[in-house]
């Protein structure tokens, strides 16, 4: 018997359902949790790109908050300033990351294991540093703020100043990422990210062009990761440079390996447990980082593959048994 | 061995089988019971208004926690007392505190939450400026006023104000209006800046460069990472002819600029100047005695001694309540030093906002703007809940003014005061006016 993940009809109804829940739930729940839920939403977008470049393709990259960042910047900075609109705002909170990631990509991916996790720390710190430093473009550490201008596609219309407006707004963007970044992994383009991730050298004899894969999975990842970026500001009306420190990479780290690298899913349920969690135990103590830490510390150890990969394993192990 | 939950394993367990009726009968003298001791217990009147919510959140992680911890001491034991003296207008109030990590996403998801979720009506403290700018959409969409707790940024109050914000303590520029005259005349005329490389550093030798060259001094601006360990590369580019080395850092950095001065005998050449921000919540005998004879711009004395006179009784209550002795270390814990020129914005904050509920009769968030428009024009007169002496508000730009002081550390390491600058001095034209917004 094959699983719901083979079966395009079970993940339909599935996918159909779950944002159906989430169109409706608006109307039964306060406005703190569309916010936070926006935020989440955020988030994931933010994990499942970097699942991609992470889980797929093996890259361990900590630039991601670079990609982040810039799409933080682009928005804001060009509403603020130029008064441009959403829609071009957003498009080219994709395409201007897109170009740092080509760039960045370009002298990462030709290294591997630390080396690549080093660089692109390193290319995090300094445009953190110009983030914080070049006060007027940036507003340093202090930041920028700005108002939205609604989302207008024809006659449609979102005010993206009102709460489920941006809700609605983030959600729809999020899952269409999220069907776009499927078609993306299940896709012959996919198998090769997998086949690099799984064995380099092997990709490479099969006559693959290695780097230029990866670097097309790391252009991907940050102009996805620029338009989570984006949305984050386009949801606080803010930007700062916090947003590029390379620590924001790690929230994707943690995201994805309690929930489960190489799976999309993962990405999605390891957001949702952590950020409930700590939004949860706010409310009782202020050191929610180190129940985090510890909820990571034990996952390592006791599901390392996260908990969709720990539950595909346990069906798997059931199947064979069987 | 599985215990299986049937009728006769409950009568077991409680010796009698419940009945319907004993279940609903004891239910209800259960739920009575708590009623009634619930409402002997409450301290205000039964029947009186919901609590006034305020929000709260300080750096109690990460960085600048020694200020954290203060700030939210303070504010916790000004709402207490304030609680045991009656409330406002006779309603309790409620503090929510919380985190702000010294992240500004964070912080705005902080505030998001209070005010959504705990319903906060309003929210005060960080000194984090990037948390309070983060937070200024969100205070603008929601209406919720939020109170500045030591934010140095002066544009905050100048051209980019907003209605809802709120600040009772001194910025950068105050500080460099209050503290440049007197030592431009008794210091020297030739200065050198060596500040971290960061708004806060290119903020204050901005405000103070502008007025020295202005007044026909010369300066020189060294900029220098913030979390730099070894400052000789730095120190040894300042002019030789420099007069004052005013410097600006935070944490060890702080620490490690005046020990480097020392080190390499250029205290003996020039005078060392700063702003107290640098050293608050550390004890002077942890800076160490490289400290000795350099000069501190204080915005309130941290010794009681160096208290004016006139504020002493006030300043000894405000003490004893928040648990500080005379020389500004936390009573029963020598080892913490108050954060004393910043604190006190938490402490005058609940009073604040007390007059103006009472004079607006405020009654929830719908009124906040008539709440802001109180804040603003009040004039607070020293006393119990204003220890720090006269504190003028103004209506254009939601700016707080007192008197400022600069002190000289002694050889014992005390920080005395030679001068007081009385707010007058400090006051600018204000850069915006938000009375035509609110």
């Amino acid at each position: 018997m094959s699983s719901w993940k083979e079966k395009p009809f079970g993940f339909t109804l599935i996918f159909g359902l779950v944002i159906l829940g989430l169109v409706i739930l608006p109307f039964f729940t306060e406005l703190y949790y569309q916010t936070f839920l926006t935020e989440l939403f955020v988030w994931i977008l933010f994990a499942i790109s970097f699942d991609l470049i992470f889980g797929y393709t093996g890259l361990l990259s900590f630039g991601q908050a670079l990609f982040f960042g810039i799409g933080g910047y682009t928005i804001t900075i060009l509403t603020r300033k130029y008064g441009l609109g959403t829609e071009p705002g957003l498009l080219l909170c994709i395409l201007i990351p897109m170009v740092f990631a080509w760039f960045v990509g370009y002298f990462s991916v030709k290294l591997t294991g630390i080396h690549f996790v080093i660089i692109t720390i390193i290319f995090a710190i300094i445009a953190n540093i110009i983030g914080d430093t070049w006060t007027s473009l940036t507003g340093g550490k202090d930041g920028l703020t700005f108002s939205p201008r609604p989302f207008r596609l024809g006659f449609f219309q979102i005010n993206l100043m009102d709460i489920k407006g941006n809700y609605y707004f983030v959600l729809a963007v999020v899952a269409l990422c999220y069907l776009i970044l499927r078609r993306i992994v299940q896709s012959p383009l996919g198998k090769i990210f997998v086949s690099i991730r799984e064995n380099e050298e092997r990709a490479r004899l099969i006559g693959y062009h290695v780097q230029r894969y990866k670097l097309i999975a790391f252009i991907i990842a940050g102009g996805l990761s620029g338009l989570a970026g984006g949305l984050y500001s386009l949801t606080l009306k803010y930007a700062g440079a916090g947003y590029l420190h390379w620590s924001v990479s790690g929230h994707a780290v943690v995201y994805t390996i309690v929930g489960g690298m190489g799976t999309l899913i993962g990405p999605v349920v390891g957001t949702g447990i952590i950020l409930s969690l700590e939004h949860y135990l706010v409310n009782f103590l202020q050191a929610t980082d180190l129940v985090v830490g510890i909820v990571l510390v034990v996952m390592v150890l006791l599901a390392p593959k996260g908990i969709v990969g720990l539950i595909q394993s346990r069906r798997k192990k059931g199947k064979a048994s069987a | 061995m599985e215990l299986k939950r049937t009728k006769s394993t409950e009568k077991g367990i409680l010796k009698k089988e419940i009945s319907r009726r004993d279940f609903i009968k004891t239910t209800a003298m259960g739920a009575a019971g708590l009623g009634i001791g619930s409402w002997l217990t409450v301290p205000f009147t039964y029947g009186a208004e919901p609590p006034i919510r305020i929000g709260m959140f300080n750096e109690y992680s990460v960085f600048a926690t020694e200020y954290g911890y203060w700030m939210g001491k303070v504010a916790k034991t000004a709402v207490a007392k304030m609680n045991a003296e009656g409330g406002i207008a006779g309603r309790k109030i409620e503090l929510f505190d919380y985190d702000t990590k010294c992240d500004p996403k964070w912080a705005a998801s902080m505030f998001r939450k209070m005010v959504l979720e705990d319903k906060v009506d309003m929210v005060m403290g960080s000194i984090h400026s990037g948390v309070q700018k983060a937070c200024f959409p969100l205070a603008e969409e929601y209406k919720v006023p939020l109170f500045s707790g030591g934010a140095m940024t002066y544009e905050f109050t100048g051209k980019d104000a907003i209605p809802y914000y709120i600040r009772n303590h001194s910025h950068a520029r105050s500080q460099a209006l209050a503290g440049w005259k007197w030592a431009f005349d008794n210091l020297g005329k030739k200065w050198t800046f060596l500040n971290a490389d960061y708004a806060w550093g290119h903020s204050l030798a901005r405000e103070f460069g502008t007025l020295i060259k202005a007044a026909g001094g010369k300066t020189q601006d060294i900029f220098a990472p913030p979390a730099t360990a070894d400052f000789i590369p730095y120190l040894q580019k300042v002019d030789p002819d420099t007069e004052v080395l005013f410097t600006a850092f935070l944490g060890t950095a702080a620490l490690g600029v005046l020990r480097q001065t020392v080190e390499i005998g250029l205290h003996k050449r020039l005078q060392r100047y700063t702003v107290i921000c640098c050293t608050e919540g550390i004890g002077q005998e942890v800076v160490g005695k490289e400290s000795i004879g350099a000069y501190y711009i204080e915005y309130h004395p941290r010794h009681l001694d160096q208290v004016p006179k006139e504020l002493h009784p006030y300043e000894m209550a405000y003490r004893k309540a928040c648990g500080v002795d005379e020389n500004g270390k936390e009573i029963g814990n020598p080892k913490v030093t108050i954060a004393g020129s910043h604190m006190y914005s938490m402490w005058i904050y609940p009073y604040q906002i007390k007059l103006a509920i009472e004079q607006t009769g405020w009654k929830n968030r719908n009124n906040n703007a008539d709440m802001i428009r109180a804040i603003r024009s009040q004039k607070l007169k020293a006393g119990p809940w204003c220890p720090i002496g006269d504190l003028v508000m103004r209506e254009q730009d939601h700016q707080g003014f007192s008197d400022f002081y600069i002190s000289k550390v002694e050889p014992d390491l005390k920080l005395k005061v030679i001068e007081r600058v009385p707010k007058e001095k400090v006051m600018y034209p204000p850069e915006t006016d938000l009375t035509k917004k609110i």
